[in-house]
């Protein structure tokens, strides 16, 4: 795949996720990707995009189309632009298809080039390229966050990973995705190098990150997503950031579903900062509670309705359970209250709320 | 002696109905417990229940939803319909199925306590 296909596939994939159908919005998405890219961030597959230190001197060198020795030979980076990519491309197809291989093959050192300087030159965790493996294309269309979210990197780990399919894999703050370690106590101390998750804490999760690795600071009511291994998305939603005193262990339990990120340093600094989340359960898509009703009728069976006091289309027995559908408002029609019912078969109606039962705890 | 028969039959058919009547009517509890034991003592002690965790209960293609309070979530279904219960809490990955007895089903999920540090990282 050329880079111009790679560049295409992308852009499509980030149409489709923002859904930018008229011109303007398609306009201002390539501009969007643009800016990205100046800032680092260039696609290298239909939904994956790499990072690249623009501050290192080789990469802006290459970036600004200076000539890079490669051995004895000497390779010069495409002129940017889109308009430059346009007529290179009138170019390409006035070739012969020998000179387009050769062509071909030429484009794809450069930019090979550009990713092994990334790599190479810069070293470091930190600065090193990386891939976002966890943006597909699916989680993508099911993402409700804005498109205007940038994409981010993952921070990889070098310790073992929880292993259970309900511990969890990563953490995604923000744009950035950092990738745990299954952390352990030792002698009554944890001691983290690197973003890890405490073992055995599945209600509270307990997630410790190195301060100095969070691009943007966490701020209230943001939504922050523990993916666990079994590969379900869990969001929480951030309710407190506070100080406490590293002796404040209480902060690390409870008995209701959510999230405790302790941001550490390497400093021995007596208190820390932890951000405390909630699961939010209508983000994760779990109805809080269900709506269900028995009927129960003096005659021992109700009649399910198209409408409010309209056509007969089923008759339900005392005894059935009927979901009550919440969405949709009752109706007063003939002295009656009506709702808008489901049976557990699929059958959809209305009935009269004097003939269901709430169902007794 | 053949009226004393038809007289037997009727009786057996009328109970029957009767005893049939009684057992669609009557509703089948499934108690779900949901707690971390922190005290190890394997119960479900004060302090320990689970709060606000979502709770799926499926019978046949029918789900319901309840939240955990203290620990505890009830489930009411008709007789006629409960055969064998599916209880999942989905955010801990967990789930198990039984077959209600007597008109009850109880499924516990027993968490130990994680071991914690002395003081934060």
């Amino acid at each position: 795949m050329t880079n111009t296909t790679t560049f295409d596939s992308y852009l499509e994939f980030r149409i489709d996720r923002s859904q930018a159908l008229t011109p303007g919005k398609k306009l201002e998405l390539v501009n969007q990707l643009l800016t990205e890219a100046r800032q680092g961030r260039v696609p290298v597959g239909r939904d994956k995009v790499a990072h690249l230190p623009v501050d290192n001197p080789s990469v802006q060198a290459v970036l600004a189309g200076e000539p890079v020795s490669m051995g004895k030979s000497r390779v010069e980076a495409r002129p940017s632009g889109m308009g430059s990519v346009t007529s290179a491309l009138g170019q390409v197809q006035d070739l012969s298809t020998g000179a387009r291989l050769g062509l071909m093959i030429g484009v794809m050192l450069v930019f090979g080039l550009i990713g092994f300087l990334g790599i190479r030159f810069l070293g470091g965790a930190s600065s090193a390229p990386t891939v976002d493996p966890t943006e597909t294309a699916a989680q993508a269309a099911s993402q409700s966050q804005p498109d205007s979210t940038p994409f981010g990197g993952v921070v990889l780990n070098d310790t073992d990973p929880a292993d259970k399919p309900s511990d969890p894999a990563s953490i995604q703050i923000g744009a950035t995705s950092f990738v745990l370690g299954r952390g352990d106590v030792d002698d009554g101390a944890w001691e983290p190098t690197q973003a890890e998750w405490l073992e055995d804490t599945q209600v509270r999760r307990v997630i410790a990150i190195p301060e100095e690795m969070l691009e943007d600071p966490i701020r209230l009511d943001d939504v922050l997503r523990v993916r666990i291994r079994s590969g379900i998305s869990i969001p929480y939603r951030v309710v407190e950031i506070t100080e406490v005193q590293r002796t404040q262990i209480e902060v690390l339990s409870s008995l209701e579903p959510s999230l405790v990120v302790i941001l550490f340093d390497e400093t021995a600094a007596s208190s820390r900062q932890v951000v405390i989340a909630r699961l939010d359960q209508q983000e994760m898509g779990v109805s809080p509670e269900s709506h269900a009703y028995l009927v129960s009728s003096p005659a021992g069976e109700a009649n399910l309705r198209n409408a409010p006091f309209g056509d007969i289309v089923g008759v339900l027995k005392n005894g059935t359970v009927v979901e009550v559908q919440i969405d949709i408002e009752p109706v007063n029609e003939g002295g009656y209250k009506w709702l808008r019912v489901q049976t557990s078969y699929g059958a959809e109606g209305w009935i009269a709320s004097r003939l269901l039962a709430e169902i007794d705890l | 002696m053949k009226r004393t028969g038809w007289m037997f039959i009727l009786v057996l058919g009328v109970l029957s109905a009767v005893s049939g009547a009684h057992a669609r009517e009557q509703a089948v509890r499934v108690e779900v417990s949901a707690f971390i034991d922190s005290n190890g003592d394997k119960l479900m002690s004060r302090g320990e229940g689970l709060e606000s965790a979502a709770v799926l209960l499926t019978v046949g293609d029918h789900t319901q939803v309840k939240t955990l309070k203290a620990g505890k979530a009830v489930f009411s279904l008709p007789y006629a319909e409960v055969e064998e219960v599916r209880v999942e809490i989905p955010y801990l990955a967990l789930g198990d199925e039984t077959r209600p007895r007597d008109g009850i089903a109880q499924v516990k999920f027993r968490l130990a306590a994680p071991e914690l540090p002395v003081y934060l990282p």
